[in-house]
């Protein structure tokens, strides 16, 4: 087995045993990076110094006898808008291509601590707003199954290196769907926590009250280590909450007890969403396989579900518009070099540097919160979102997890959908609801023999995330 | 649909170009979005209460201790021209 091949938590483990070190690990990741990435373009930034530093410093605490973290020696790709110190932070977007931030994220701060190596910042659609990372001031990535198709997003440069194998493990953030929907692109296990379960400090913002960064991983168990290691509050975020995470599950056990064990949903509202027929069919045959293993599944009753898509995009625009205010070109970020007066400055910068995604998102939410309309858009959808979340609660009490496709698509052809932000946004039809709730959900792929990858998404009770890799590690063992 | 008066101000409240976003076809898929909102003036939220927040959480309180904070020669390192430790703008006030 080539060491590009190892899934993250074998990396660690042969390091540790001085099969390998940590040197020839980064090394043949970053030879790997530099024969495939011209064809994928899933990095924006790579580190190639900085990460063969790191795993010298870990090579020679393994000489010394030192102990070494859990992250030890794993190349890992950061979404480029978690601030990184020692390279740019984008957000995929030309106000932002030469920002330098002065800190680390909380996110990456742990990385470093627990010997994990940053490769690199992956690609992503402008401030998270796309579905396809096409919407990249870098250019799209491309599709590693398939380089005709895109690769899922916003995180889908990190999907994208991922499952080209050019990391071992990566961080993405989601607020409608952004992990999970990459993640079924690539082919990949796509963990979005319960909101408040990482930390966001260092997460350029897209949609405060949705956002959350999230993980991506070429199995369950890596998912549940990277998970686990990232786990905790942290004072400079006020909304990440002090609850101990799960202990480490027995990835070992075959999974079947557990799905015997567990009461599953699946929502009887499905079809209102538009679901396309390859996706609805690798579902329901998956349901049919946790059927046969003795998996308790019915039907339950998500009445809003239908609603989710409009309240989403009346909540996360509002929010975005707002969040996208601190971009005026004075302190950091693009300036435009013709201006007269410190509003054409303003004005200038912000056409010139935003793409039209961003500025729609940003004309839409300002519209949505204007004085005629925030009472029937805005503070509507945010009681049309206590409605969705009192059906989770309600739904909850009879099930222990719930059970519905990721994307609602199979990836598609890189500019076939982006000319029709509508389509795009209609994607995350499913992926949508648990952002609203703030509820974990991890996308799992299914359909390993067909010829476009499929993802199925469990969700799970709030803070439940142990209950949706149990799950999850179940339905990978069925289905491989 | 969206007047060009509407624009206008919507441009000026997020300081926009207003040509810019008034294009004819930026225009058109504002609108196709904005008509996917009717779609929850069926819902009925009677007496429901608004979420803000996912989770119950309350500002906390820390103490008030003097912290080291960021140097400034990092907090101007991004900024396209600083003066004198600031950061430089137009001259506003004659």
């Amino acid at each position: 087995m080539k060491i590009v091949d190892l899934k993250a938590r074998d990396i660690r483990e042969k390091i540790v045993s001085k099969e390998l070190t940590a040197l020839e690990v980064v090394e043949a990741f970053l030879e790997h990076i530099e024969n495939t990435d011209k064809d994928i373009n899933a990095f924006i930034s790579i580190d190639k110094e900085g990460a063969k530093e790191a795993a010298l410093r870990i090579d020679e605490k393994i000489k010394k006898g030192e102990k070494v973290g859990r992250l030890a020696g794993i190349p890992i790709g950061i979404k480029d808008n978690i601030v990184t110190r020692d390279l740019r932070t984008t957000c995929g977007s030309k106000m932002l291509e030469n920002y330098q931030s002065p800190y680390d994220a909380r996110v990456v701060e742990i990385i470093r601590k627990e010997d994990g190596i940053i490769i690199g910042k992956t690609n992503m659609d402008e401030f998270s707003m796309g579905t396809s990372t096409e919407t990249s001031y870098f250019g799209p990535s491309k599709n590693p199954l398939d380089t005709d198709l895109v690769p899922g997003g916003s995180s889908g440069g990190s999907a994208a290196a991922l499952a080209s194998k050019q990391v071992a493990l990566a961080l993405g953030s989601d607020t409608g769907g952004s992990v999970r929907q990459a993640a079924s692109f690539c082919g990949l296990v796509g963990l979005r926590p319960s909101y408040g379960r990482i930390s966001r400090y260092g997460l350029v913002t897209l949609s405060n009250t949705m956002d959350q960064i999230g993980v991506l991983a070429r199995d369950i168990e890596d998912a549940g280590l990277f998970l686990s290691v990232l786990a905790g509050y942290d004072e400079n975020d006020p909304t990440s909450v002090d609850l101990d995470i799960a202990p480490n599950l027995d990835f070992k056990a075959d999974g079947i007890a557990d799905i015997k064990a567990m009461k599953i949903g699946v929502p009887s509202e499905l079809e209102s969403l538009g679901i396309d027929k390859e996706v609805m069919e690798a579902f329901n045959k998956a349901i049919e396989t946790i059927k046969d293993q003795g998996g308790h599944v019915e039907e339950i009753s998500l009445p809003h579900l239908e609603y989710a898509l409009e309240t989403y995009l009346l909540i996360s625009n509002a929010e975005a518009s707002s969040n996208l205010a601190r971009f005026d070109g004075l302190r950091y970020g693009y300036r435009a070099e013709d201006y007269e007066t410190l509003d054409e400055l303003y004005v200038k910068s912000r056409t010139e540097g935003f793409g039209d995604e961003v500025k729609r998102r940003i004309t839409l939410g300002t519209y949505i919160l204007t004085k005629s309309h925030a009472e029937e858009y805005y503070k509507k959808a945010l009681k049309i979102r206590t409605l969705i979340r009192e059906d989770f609660d309600k739904a909850f009490e009879g099930v222990d997890v719930l059970l519905l496709p990721t994307s609602t698509c199979q990836p598609f052809k890189l500019g076939e959908r982006l000319p029709n932000p509508v389509d795009m946004y209609k994607m995350e039809e499913a992926t949508i609801p648990a952002s609203l709730a703030g509820l974990p959900a991890m996308s799992i792929p299914i359909n390993h023999k067909a010829s476009l990858p499929t993802g199925l998404q469990v969700i799970g009770k709030k803070f439940r995330e142990e209950d949706v890799l149990k799950l999850g590690l179940a339905i990978e063992r069925m289905v491989e | 649909m969206i007047s060009k008066k509407e624009i206008s101000e919507l441009a000026d409240l997020c300081k926009l170009s207003p040509d810019d976003i008034g294009r004819e076809d930026f225009l058109e898929s504002l609108e196709e979005v904005i008509n996917l909102f009717d779609k929850i003036k069926d819902v009925g939220v009677e007496g429901v209460e608004p979420t803000y927040q996912v989770n119950d959480y309350k500002e906390p309180l820390t103490d008030d201790i003097v912290k080291e904070s960021l140097p400034q020669e990092e907090v101007l390192k991004n900024t396209e021209e600083e003066k004198y430790g600031y950061f430089k703008i137009l001259k506003v006030v004659d």
